[in-house]
């Protein structure tokens, strides 16, 4: 706004100008009379507008730096999380698989055919001794 | 005597093999039923551990994770603090350019002239 009007100090299109004048005195050229305070306003709104706009920017960027932060932070206290219940299921696994194999193991000894089979042989055998000796108590 | 018992063995061996067979299917079947009983409870055992041992790490992980967001939070405020008095001393100076200004406009026009050329490049007209 105050560009624009400072632009349209000068009707005759040749390069800006400007010129300080006392109340009540005539201008040398002619346009729109600023006073002090509106002056100061003017002259000092680039780098108010420029600052500003520095810190607003630096506190977007540390707010945002510090969400990304939160969120890898979270991200790793997941995975360690994630990773020791790996680990403690493993584990914890591990030793219900080897109680359990142990108790199988009571229940198949090694060798089971070899039992099985001398099974067979030692329930064949007293069957025949028992045969025997009735046929030798009643022939 | 022992000849009567023999001659009842001889007799009923059938019978007593059987009745053998059966103590031996039952005390099979117990044992079985032992180690099934086993089985089970060292399967759940090692659930109650893994729970409690889950339950553990899920508190500890809600527990740093509770940090973080504290962490957080405190740093968002000083942030917060930060901006704000970045704003109030950039207020402060710009009071004391306008000032500035304003002294110049009476004390040293000249200075006040260069400043606006600098700033604008318009030229002045005396």
């Amino acid at each position: 706004m105050f560009l624009s009007l400072l632009f349209m100090i000068s009707t005759a299109g040749a390069s800006p100008e400007f010129s300080i004048v006392d109340e009540g005195t005539p201008s040398p050229i002619e346009g729109v009379v600023f006073n002090p305070e509106a002056l100061s306003e003017i002259l000092t709104t680039p780098q108010r507008v420029k600052e500003e706009c520095e810190i607003e920017w630096t506190r977007t960027l540390e707010k945002k730096e510090s969400d990304f932060a939160l969120e890898l932070r979270q991200e790793v206290i997941r995975y360690n999380s994630l990773n020791k219940k790996h680990n403690t299921m493993v584990i914890e696994k591990d030793t219900e698989i080897a109680e359990l194999q142990k108790i199988i193991k009571k229940q198949s000894p090694a060798y089971k055919w070899a039992w099985f089979a001398g099974g067979i042989a030692l329930g064949g055998a007293t069957y025949y001794g028992i045969q025997q000796t009735l046929n030798v108590n009643n022939p | 005597m022992k000849q009567k018992i023999l001659a009842f063995c001889l007799k009923h061996w059938k019978e007593i093999g059987f009745v053998l067979l059966l103590l031996v299917v039952f005390g099979k079947s117990q044992y079985d039923v032992r180690n099934i009983i086993k089985a089970y409870e060292v399967s759940q055992q090692s659930l109650k551990t893994q729970i409690e041992e889950l339950q553990g790490i899920h508190a500890e992980e809600l527990q740093q994770r509770d940090e973080a967001l504290e962490e957080y939070r405190i740093r968002n405020e000083k942030l917060e603090m930060r901006y704000q008095d970045a704003l109030i001393d950039l207020s402060n100076e710009i009071d004391k350019k306008k000032d500035r200004v304003i002294r110049n406009y009476r004390e040293d026009k000249e200075a006040l002239i260069v400043q606006i050329e600098d700033i604008y490049g318009f030229t002045y007209v005396p």
